[in-house]
């Protein structure tokens, strides 16, 4: 007979827990794969042109929480690009996040805690914590803690 | 303090502020238990842990928080340079985890990949300030870089007088 002492018994009761998926908030979004690419691909364009802002908040508007990882890891790649790119060009990035929507600033900490993740964005850490001091100094702790509680994540 | 080091110890700072909020919380799947969630397999109750943070200076040099309900787990990877600094971190790692019982929020075995972990509760917060808590974690970090560099110069030093001892009879 199998060692039924180890059998997971909790797990027969589906009922009483929640799984890690339907933690996921319903998102009433309807981005399909195409207009993902679309979105970087008008990203970077408007990145050769110098439009900073639009860029940014083109970006930050249209984050795929619906989509795989390796949507989601193309889509990081893209917000590392916009991001050395602004501070690159731009000195003080400041007057650039006060521009943004309280939604977006929320979505940008999202990515700059994910980016830190990566092995690439590890590289240019100082660049990321010099975007994260500033967004910190404009709109205080609000958005780390709605990036640790909201489970729609980058 | 060097350019960079105050934007990173800044982002650490209110990481942990922000996480450092923690209630007392039994657990969902043991009778009797109050356990730190964070420690704990969390198949069946997933929505007790939030997302992790990882803030990075440069790929020697993160910090990855952990939070979840009732604790959170931070990990500290010390820059090391060289060989040398590779060693200093590991014996004085070793030298304050063997004697974690006297601070409390130390972690006895550091997460895979970092070189320190500390481990706070809420029965940590209920005891002591959270901003001292914090304070404490950011001056760990500002005082291990010296005191690593520190020992590596003592190190060697001491190094160049055993050689020179060494080979004055052939002088």
């Amino acid at each position: 007979m199998e060692d039924w002492r180890r059998i997971d018994i909790d797990a027969l009761e589906a009922d009483n827990f929640l799984t890690k998926e339907e933690l996921v908030p319903s998102i009433d979004s309807n981005l399909s794969l195409q207009d993902i690419s679309n979105i970087i691909n008008e990203c970077r364009n408007y990145l050769t042109k110098g439009k900073f802002l639009e860029s940014l908040q083109l970006g930050l508007d249209n984050p795929p929480y619906l989509f795989d990882q390796s949507v989601k890891d193309q889509y990081n790649e893209l917000m590392f690009e916009v991001l050395c790119s602004i501070k690159n060009n731009n000195n003080d990035v400041s007057p650039i996040i006060k521009n943004l929507s309280t939604k977006q600033q929320d979505v940008l900490i999202k990515y700059l805690y994910k980016i830190m993740n990566t092995s690439y964005g590890s590289k240019q850490g100082g660049l990321m914590l010099v975007w994260f001091e500033k967004t910190i100094e404009i709109t205080g702790l609000g958005p780390i803690i709605r990036f640790m509680s909201d489970r729609r994540t980058v | 303090m060097s350019q960079s080091l105050k934007p990173y110890l800044t982002a650490v700072r209110s990481s942990l502020t922000a996480a450092i909020c923690l209630e007392d919380f039994s657990s969902q799947l043991v009778e009797r238990h109050n356990r730190p969630e964070i420690e704990v397999d969390n198949t069946h109750t997933p929505e007790l842990i939030l997302n992790p943070m990882a803030i990075a200076r440069n790929e020697n040099e993160k910090v990855l928080i952990e939070p979840s309900i009732n604790s959170v787990r931070v990990s500290i990877k010390i820059k090391q340079a060289d060989e040398i600094e590779q060693i200093l971190v590991h014996q004085f790692t070793r030298f304050l985890t063997s004697r974690a019982e006297n601070f409390f929020i130390l972690r006895r075995v550091p997460i895979k990949g970092y070189d320190i972990s500390f481990l706070v509760t809420n029965f940590h917060t209920e005891q002591m300030l959270k901003d001292k808590l914090v304070d404490f974690i950011i001056e760990f970090m500002e005082e291990v870089d010296k005191e690593i560099s520190e020992m590596k110069l003592f190190l060697n030093a001491r190094a160049r007088v055993i050689a020179e001892a060494y080979l004055t009879p052939f002088d």
